[in-house]
């Protein structure tokens, strides 16, 4: 009896198996596409672009990291280049002045031993002149006063010559 | 003016009869086809209006289903059934307010009378569609279950002879009298198994079968613009009645694939089951 019952509410609310099942394939097929077509596909291209975007922005940051730090070595090395270009010139104006000091004494010397040497010789022309002239002197001296000498007496000869060599002395 | 309880046949294919809800929920069915087989065609990483919209109808529904979850991970596990159970529903609903429905008929002899028999009736006021999508969310329910914790850890919520015996060998009297307990109330878990299938399908059917009842009912009283605040009501009806089903599966889903009681997940337990007593 009890059966009789729950059949007879089941078919009053219009539950058929047939029908019960051809909802539930309907309601399958729909599943099934969304599931297949929809969800999946769409689900795989969201995380696809949600990872690509993150990417993106990570490697924006990434390169804009990059060009900080580039621009500071930059920064260093420009500034290492002009501290060396500096103490390169400083160095060669210190060596230019040391080797100009240098040349300078060298000169100096050279001027003072061509000076000397010059002087040396000068004065040994000069020595050289004043005996070739000592000697034409007494040469001419002694012509002139052999000539002189020819006019006077031996007397004579002798004082004078005393007095010259006493003058000469 | 009649409107029977049960989806009017309107012709037989063979031994098939073909009702006129069942006319509804198949056209639903055609065009989810065709929809979804165009739109899977044209899913591009620059998306499209369409496309566009989808994903923000996603994103809203894992908004909701998080919620009843408790994790992504999960709502994107259950949005395969959950997601279309909700779309399925709203539309068919929705579907079933369109003109037309329930007034272009046939004149066909019913019970010794000629009567106009609607060619479409809003598919879920047959209870055969409730029926049938209430029983297969909570048989995924406990499939969902199995997978997850374990084919007898999943029974053993509902037959508990492994708890019963472990009280047994332990020798402790009050252990074996609380197992024993458990075991009834584990017997009465099942009887509310199939409480979940009769109240999801009849809720459904329940509120959309009132909805073209009470429809019918003032459009015969006053034909024009004072139904007209009914069919809006009818449409709120529409979105609550599809919301209502998702999250109940939604929450039925989550408990079943939790670990069971006594195993320190009790407040999570409450909390959906909490969540289910508010969605009534």
């Amino acid at each position: 009896m009890e059966p009789q019952v729950t059949q007879s509410v089941l078919g009053t609310l219009g539950i058929d198996w047939k029908l019960f099942l051809a909802q539930l394939i309907n309601f399958g097929i729909v599943v099934f596409v969304m599931w297949k077509w929809v969800y999946t596909p769409l689900l795989a291209m969201m995380d696809k672009r949600t990872k690509e975007i993150t990417d993106g922005l990570k490697n924006a940051k990434d390169a804009k990291k990059n060009l900080t730090e580039a621009e500071a070595e930059r920064d260093r090395l420009v500034q290492e280049a002009r501290a060396a270009g500096h103490a390169l010139l400083e160095d060669a104006q210190a060596k230019a002045e040391a080797l100009r000091q240098s040349k300078l004494a060298e000169t100096k010397q050279e001027i003072e031993k061509v000076v000397t040497e010059a002087k040396e010789r000068i004065s040994g022309e000069r020595d050289a002149a004043f005996s070739a002239l000592q000697k034409d002197i007494a040469d001419m001296v002694a012509l002139a006063t052999e000539k002189v000498a020819l006019e006077l007496d031996d007397k004579q000869q002798h004082t004078l010559i005393t007095k010259a060599i006493n003058e000469i002395k | 003016m009649n409107i029977p309880i049960s989806a009017e046949t309107l012709f037989h294919i063979g031994n098939f009869p073909v009702t006129n809800a069942y006319v509804n929920s198949s056209i639903l069915t055609l065009a989810f086809v065709i929809f979804c087989l165009i739109f899977s065609r044209q899913i591009t990483k620059i998306p499209s209006r369409l496309q566009t919209a989808v994903e923000s109808l996603l994103e809203f529904l894992f908004g909701y289903f998080d919620q009843v979850t408790g994790s992504r991970e999960k709502s994107r596990r259950f949005l395969p059934l959950a997601g279309t159970l909700f779309v399925f529903i709203l539309l068919s609903n929705w579907l079933g307010l369109l003109p037309g429905s329930g007034s272009i008929g046939r004149w066909l002899l019913v019970d010794g009378k000629i009567e106009l028999v609607p060619v479409l009736r809003s598919a879920n006021s047959d209870l055969n569609l409730t029926l049938a999508m209430a029983l297969t969310s909570v048989i995924a329910s406990h499939v969902v279950g199995m997978f997850t914790l374990g084919f007898f850890t999943h029974w053993n919520k509902f037959i508990q002879l492994g708890s019963l015996w472990k009280a047994i060998l332990t020798g402790n009297i009050i252990k074996i009298i609380t197992a024993i307990v458990e075991f009834g109330v584990g017997l009465l878990e099942m009887i509310s198994e199939v409480a979940k299938v009769l109240s999801l399908s009849l809720r459904l059917f329940g509120n959309i079968f009132a909805g073209e009842v009470l429809i019918t009912v003032i459009s015969s009283l006053v034909s024009f613009f004072v139904p007209l605040p009914f069919m809006a009501l009818e449409l709120i009806v529409g979105v609550v009645q599809a919301t209502v089903f998702t999250m109940l599966a939604l929450v039925y889903l989550t408990v079943m694939s939790s670990p069971p009681h006594g195993e320190g997940h009790e407040d999570e337990y409450g909390a959906a089951e909490a969540e289910a007593v508010a969605a009534h």
